[in-house]
């Protein structure tokens, strides 16, 4: 029971993004959501091509933007081997 | 002048004049100096101005490196001019940490690679027939002239002076310590600059 509670602790996480939806709905581009929120476009394609995970403060910046919750926008998942 | 203004000049001059100190080191090493006085006054005076320019681009690195270890501000100043490249978010933030961590690791193994070699002395070589045991006059040795002086590694002849014919006599580096100090300097600038570039082209995969 113990071997299984720790194997699932230190299982590797992928960061799942649902931005680009969020960023449909607004209409916005990339350029426009970079801009409003402080960061270049290359780090909102990094983060929707979930090829970047954002720090704690980039990822309640864009859900207080999207006036969301942070796990609205970004879910949790166990990464394949 | 604020600190600050001098400090951004100074690293400008040292970056933009280390080539140039590059292309004066390599030139200087195939020009004998007693030559000098019997070139060309144009010669004599082009020789003198690159070392002029080479005495105030040492004096400009002096005050640098003193400030890099002293100042943060600086060590932040500098590291964009580096690669023409300024950290404008938090995921640039991490790929200049990337990329310091690879020239870092790789400047390591280089300066490894270079004890090695600094150390590591074998020569192969033909004795004279009087010295042959059983009948074999051809000796292999290997050492490692380990020394913190410069002397003390040289002192030691692998080759002894009355051999017929040596094959291999390798005995350290052959380069200056000038020569190794500048190839580190210009590796690492090239080295993070090759870095940050490829993070850029990539968008920060791992490769």
């Amino acid at each position: 029971m113990a071997k299984t509670e720790r194997k699932s602790s230190t299982a590797k996480l992928r960061i799942k993004s649902r931005l680009h939806v969020f960023r449909a709905e607004r209409r916005m581009t990339q350029e426009e959501l970079a801009g409003q929120i402080g960061v270049t476009r290359a780090t909102i394609v990094a983060i929707e091509g979930e090829d970047y995970n954002p720090s704690l403060e980039l990822a309640f910046k864009l859900a207080r933007f999207f006036s969301t919750q942070i796990q609205e926008i970004f879910s949790v998942e166990e990464a394949s081997k | 002048m604020k600190t600050a203004n001098l400090d951004r000049i100074v690293s400008r001059i040292f970056l933009w004049g280390l080539p140039l100190v590059v292309v004066v080191a390599i030139g200087n090493s195939f020009i004998n100096e007693d030559a000098i006085a019997n070139q060309p006054p144009i010669v004599q005076t082009l020789h003198g101005l690159a070392g002029l320019v080479f005495g105030l681009w040492m004096a400009f690195a002096l005050y640098l490196s003193a400030r890099l270890v002293f100042s943060s501000d600086i060590r932040t100043e500098i590291l964009p001019k580096l690669v023409s490249f300024k950290e404008r978010d938090e995921r640039e933030a991490l790929l200049t940490g990337n990329a310091t961590k690879k020239t870092f690791l790789t400047t390591l193994a280089i300066l490894i690679l270079l004890l090695c070699l600094s150390v590591f002395q074998v020569s192969f070589y033909q004795g004279p027939p009087e010295k042959a045991v059983n009948g074999k006059n051809k000796t292999i040795t290997l050492g490692l002239g380990l020394g913190l002086m410069d002397d003390a590694v040289k002192s030691q002849k692998p080759v002894p002076s009355d051999v017929r014919k040596v094959f291999i006599n390798y005995a350290g580096l052959p380069f200056s310590k000038t020569a190794v100090i500048l190839f580190l300097i210009v590796w690492q600038v090239v080295s993070y600059n090759y870095s940050m570039r490829r993070l850029l082209q990539t968008g920060g995969k791992p490769e």
